[in-house]
């Protein structure tokens, strides 16, 4: 079931749902002022920081055998820190990761029947100008903190500008029913340094 | 105060200032990486400055012998949220929880 912009503002209340800052007002405030929060949604922004990728051709990526590919990408991408004044221009077909200026939490209360997970999704006006925000993570599981990463290209023919505080994406919260286990028979089809100790050896002939 | 479990790593810069990327190792000796948030890392210098030793927040899932299932804090770039480690790379203390 998804929430509703009520039903977001009661998760919000009894701390369900952590969104920080909290994105404000929680109503137009003047008929047809801003308000981030539309009928199943609300807004998230765009914070300061821009990864930016480098293609220097210098090494391919085995996604079979990563390793310790997190040092690699930080070593082979430019940090940029944007503002209303040095906005980042986002040209045709280029990929870069951006941030949501919001923390999230969903947090899991082993004692309910219920608990919170939720989506990012792009949003209709940024679409038209051929701006993705995510292309294939789109899921908060339940239990997730942090800001929400962006994977973002423009598919569009012009150059888009990026300034913090852009409504970039927006939100949707869900009900999951039943409360989640943490066990390791959720993961014993992964394959490689993750999954379980026990499902390993009974593999073994 | 829980008790929280920590995972030996090593830690450096991550690509967003909010996050470390971690190297760390299954209980083979297999190494997998992945970015995580500076609130569940608690490194032994600054890793700014370069690879540094660190103990990262985790938590155990299942135990068989001497190894132990756990669940990280972010999603390594080997496709899971979990790994299987050694007991000894394991440490244990009465910290907060993280922010």
């Amino acid at each position: 079931m998804i929430l509703s912009n009520r039903q977001l503002h009661a998760a919000l209340d009894e701390k369900r749902l952590v969104i920080h800052p909290e994105p404000t007002p929680r109503a137009p405030e003047t008929p047809g002022g801003h308000c981030p929060y539309d009928t199943h949604s609300v807004d998230l922004t765009l914070s300061e920081e821009i990864i930016v990728p480098q293609d220097e051709g210098l090494f391919d990526i085995d996604l079979s055998r990563p390793g310790n590919i997190a040092k690699h990408l930080e070593q082979h991408s430019k940090h940029e820190r944007i503002s209303e004044d040095r906005p980042y221009i986002l040209r045709h077909g280029r990929f870069i990761l951006g941030k949501t200026r919001e923390r999230i939490a969903l947090p899991i209360d082993p004692n309910a029947e219920t608990c919170l997970a939720a989506r990012i999704e792009g949003k209709s006006s940024r679409a038209r100008f051929g701006l993705l925000v995510h292309f294939t993570a789109p899921t908060v599981h339940p239990g997730f903190q942090g800001n929400l990463t962006l994977e973002m290209i423009n598919l569009g023919p012009w150059p888009l500008v990026l300034k913090p505080g852009l409504p970039i994406a927006q939100l949707i919260v869900e009900e999951v029913r039943g409360c989640p286990i943490e066990n390791p028979s959720q993961f014993q089809a992964q394959s490689t340094a993750a999954g379980s100790a026990k499902r390993r050896r009974k593999r073994k002939p | 105060m829980e008790k929280q479990l920590w995972l030996r790593c090593v830690a450096s810069k991550g690509q967003f200032s909010s996050e470390l990327a971690i190297l760390g190792q299954d209980y083979r000796g297999e190494e997998f990486s992945l970015f995580v948030e500076r609130d569940f890392v608690e490194p032994e210098g600054d890793p700014d400055l370069g690879d540094v030793s660190a103990r990262m927040r985790v938590k155990a899932l299942d135990r068989a012998g001497d190894l132990v299932l756990v669940r990280l804090p972010g999603e390594t770039f080997s496709n899971g949220y979990t790994v299987t480690v050694k007991q000894d790379q394991l440490t244990e203390s009465l910290d907060r929880e993280p922010a």
